[in-house]
């Protein structure tokens, strides 16, 4: 286990857009009807610092890549989230 | 076997409204009311110190009729922040203070957030090892001796509070289940440097939700009891956010997950009992669960069950 607790050492999973969006509604429930775009700003489709926050915390817990603080700027969209998880 | 009795609390009169701090920061007041739930933070006057916070408590504590002072055995204060410079420790300033006898075994223990629910296990161990009768529990971590106001961060989320927790051999909230745990490798994301609080959330909010909800389910199975049976989970209140986080991973109705930070933010390790003082009181609780979680890092999660016979 790393710090915080993720398994950092099992097979990493791939993600899509459609399960980074449901992280989000998991995260915001409010939001479980609407339809994102994938490019659009994770602000801009409503989430704040604290869901953003959330939904990474998702992304590393079911995928066991872990997003280092320096690059949370830079994942500012779903298909950027995708694309870094992705690419580890 | 030992349990708890009785919870007094104390919360400085003096009070910083967020709206003004939050303007300080550059952060959105209604952002830090409804996300992290506080509108206000309490002060430690700045002519008292660690100590007369615990004092206060502790005198709200022997206020009623429940105990007197020469019926206290032991007394451990947990706190980050004590008196001057740590030297002596400050249990003993408050042994002072209170007037209470010098046959009080008088320690602190260095805890943050999870230290009610360790010190609870301290002090009813250390009953039990030394059979005295009565023992008293004092939560006292005035955080604005050491929050920076210009760190947004940290700035808007701490407030002073004290709490003295009675614990006898007849107390009636027994420890049946507890668990705790430790993580020195992410001690760098909550600590003290050139005296001022430093915090990456992110990293605090990571690690507790990758511990805590476990914990809870551990130590309620440990109890032999279902999460249904809990009636209330009082949570170390970090923020409405966490708390909240929790409460939807447990899977809980929220009615039994409170949220009580909005009139004096992050209390530390008073955070939890301060809940306690109210829920402990209803006759239609029987089992609790208490979860405490940060500096260190360190975890603690415990069930408390009423004894059935008092």
């Amino acid at each position: 286990m790393g710090v915080g607790g993720f398994n950092q050492e099992q097979q990493p999973m791939k993600l899509s857009n459609e399960k980074v969006c449901e992280m989000i509604k998991q995260t915001r429930s409010e939001l479980s009807d609407e339809e994102f775009d994938v490019n659009a700003s994770l602000r801009g489709i409503g989430l704040d610092s604290l869901d953003i926050m959330a939904v990474l915390y998702l992304v590393q817990e079911q995928t066991g890549v872990e997003v280092p603080d320096e690059e949370i700027n830079n994942l500012d969209t779903i298909a950027k989230i995708v694309e870094y998880v992705n690419s580890r | 076997m030992y349990g708890i009795e009785r919870i007094a609390s104390y919360i400085p009169e003096e009070q910083l409204e967020i709206g003004p701090l939050a303007e300080a920061v550059s952060a959105d007041p209604e952002f830090v009311r409804t996300k992290l739930g506080v509108t206000r933070l309490p002060v430690l006057d700045s002519e008292l110190d660690t100590s007369d916070l615990a004092v206060a408590a502790l005198n709200r504590l022997m206020a009623g009729d429940s105990v007197a002072r020469d019926e206290i055995g032991c007394l451990i204060v947990c706190t980050q922040n004590p008196d001057g410079e740590g030297l002596p420790h400050t249990s003993a300033l408050v042994q002072a203070k209170a007037g209470l006898p010098s046959s009080v075994a008088a320690f602190d223990i260095s805890l943050g957030c999870s230290g009610y629910v360790y010190g609870i296990a301290a002090v009813t161990g250390f009953l039990d090892a030394t059979g005295m009768e009565k023992g008293v529990l004092i939560t006292a971590d005035p955080y604005s001796k050491i929050v920076n106001r210009n760190d947004r961060d940290t700035a808007l989320l701490f407030g002073d509070a004290a709490t003295a927790t009675l614990v006898s051999r007849n107390g009636p909230w027994k420890m049946i289940a507890s668990d705790f745990g430790t993580d020195g490798a992410g001690a760098e994301n909550l600590v003290k440097r050139d005296g001022q609080l430093s915090m990456n959330g992110r990293q605090v909010f990571n690690f507790t939700l990758s511990r805590v909800p476990d914990q809870i389910r551990k130590v309620v199975a440990d109890a032999e009891l279902r999460l249904d049976d809990i009636q209330v989970f009082v949570l170390h209140q970090g923020s409405r956010y966490i708390v909240e986080s929790i409460g939807r991973r447990l899977g809980v109705p929220a009615a039994r997950v409170p949220v009580a930070i909005e009139e004096t933010g992050n209390t530390v390790s008073s955070s939890i009992p301060l809940i306690l003082e109210t829920v402990l009181e209803s006759k239609n609780n029987k089992h609790i669960v208490i979860s405490g979680f940060g500096v260190g890092l360190s975890w603690g999660s415990a069930v408390l069950t009423r004894n059935s016979s008092q």
